[in-house]
């Protein structure tokens, strides 16, 4: 099922030979290999991590299903009083998971080349209607909505409907492309 | 920031004079029938869509990798992909925790999200671990290739394949497409 129908060859075995074999080589030759792994070089400071997760159009939220299963899902955020709140809709696999569960793991991406800021931890629901007024202006004014889309959005917004959880960080793993490529 | 101070939350963008006002009156008159926010396919040919379209270099060609832990939490990375043979790849490393999660439970989801952020899809399925030499050099040149285009396979060798490199097989077994309406 994983396949798409159209088959593509992206590497002939020929290459992958060469390379193979070029790769023994230059490891045998003891030639330093360009390689991204000491990731504490590339972090960001705390004044750095919330200004991508507050420039950030988006987020994605991963929480564990009853089955023990990782689940996850695409989000939109505001940053708020210090907090970043994420807005769920109705029939979200997400809301029944973290209802159950709380705990969860929020990648936030900067965008072009900024980096990604992954939060561990856990969300509380917060479902009070001034908190969903207050996140759903937020987010969309984020996101560039004229005044009259925001005012239809808060207008359709419902308890019961739409839900805002509250992100409680325990750990931030962060990670800049900028620092290694001095973008 | 134009001024050179750091944007670090959103407080600006609301004032507590219109929430109030806005509670006022949702109190007053409640939604009844919003309309719907966004439209859920299950179809794999929707995911298709959202993982195949040409991502800017800088951007994308990222997601969020999920993976369960040791106690039962889950945890996530931003990580690179690519489309190779038809199938969803992407790479993780020897001494990281997602490599060990991943090798005990290969249950896991990928977010991946649009250029425009408006449409993003969740796969959901297994990944198969690989660091067999020839397997890692295919999955660099493939992913060379993809990033960089045309017939450029250097930086994916020279990125990637690199020691304690694996490559990651996701198997698709289901998935969920999210396009605003």
């Amino acid at each position: 099922m994983s396949a798409e129908p159209a088959r593509r060859i992206e590497a002939t075995d020929e290459e992958v030979d060469e390379w193979v074999q070029r790769k023994r080589e230059l490891v045998a030759s003891g030639e330093q290999v360009f390689t991204v792994e000491n990731l504490h070089d590339y972090q960001l400071d705390e004044d750095e991590t919330w200004e991508l997760i507050t420039l950030g159009r988006g987020c994605s939220l991963s929480w564990v299903a009853e089955d023990g299963s990782p689940g996850g899902t695409h989000a939109k955020h505001a940053v708020l009083n210090g907090a970043a709140y994420l807005l769920l809709f109705e029939g979200d696999e997400a809301i029944p998971a973290l209802r159950r569960d709380p705990r969860a793991s929020v990648v936030f991406d900067g965008g072009d080349g900024v980096g990604a800021v992954t939060v561990r931890g856990a969300v509380a629901f917060v479902d009070d209607l001034p908190t969903l007024v207050r996140v759903v202006l937020a987010v969309a004014r984020r996101n560039g909505l004229s005044e009259e889309q925001v005012a239809e959005r808060v207008r359709a917004a419902r308890p019961g409907h739409d839900y805002v959880v509250r992100l409680n960080p325990e750990r931030f793993v962060t990670f800049t492309h900028k620092k290694i490529f001095g973008g | 920031m134009d001024n050179g101070q750091r944007v670090t939350s959103d407080d600006h963008l609301v004032s507590e004079d219109e929430v109030e006002r806005w509670v006022a009156e949702k109190q007053a008159q409640p939604s009844t029938s919003p309309a719907p926010p966004l439209r859920v396919s299950t179809e794999l040919k929707d995911a298709w869509a959202v993982i195949r379209e040409p991502h800017s270099i800088t951007h994308a060609y990222g997601g969020a990798i999920v993976w369960t832990t040791k106690d039962g939490g889950v945890a996530s990375a931003y990580v690179g992909f690519g489309v190779l043979d038809g199938e969803v790849w992407t790479t993780t490393t020897r001494g990281r925790g997602k490599t060990y999660a991943m090798l005990r439970d290969p249950r896991a989801a990928f977010v991946i999200v649009s250029d425009d952020r408006q449409r993003s899809t969740t796969i959901y399925g297994r990944v198969e671990l690989s660091n067999d030499d020839v397997d890692v050099t295919r999955f660099a040149i493939g992913f060379g290739r993809y990033r960089g285009g045309a017939q450029e396979i250097g930086p994916g060798i020279a990125s990637f394949d690199s020691p304690g490199r694996y490559a990651v097989r996701f198997i698709i077994e289901r998935s969920v497409t999210r396009t605003p309406m």
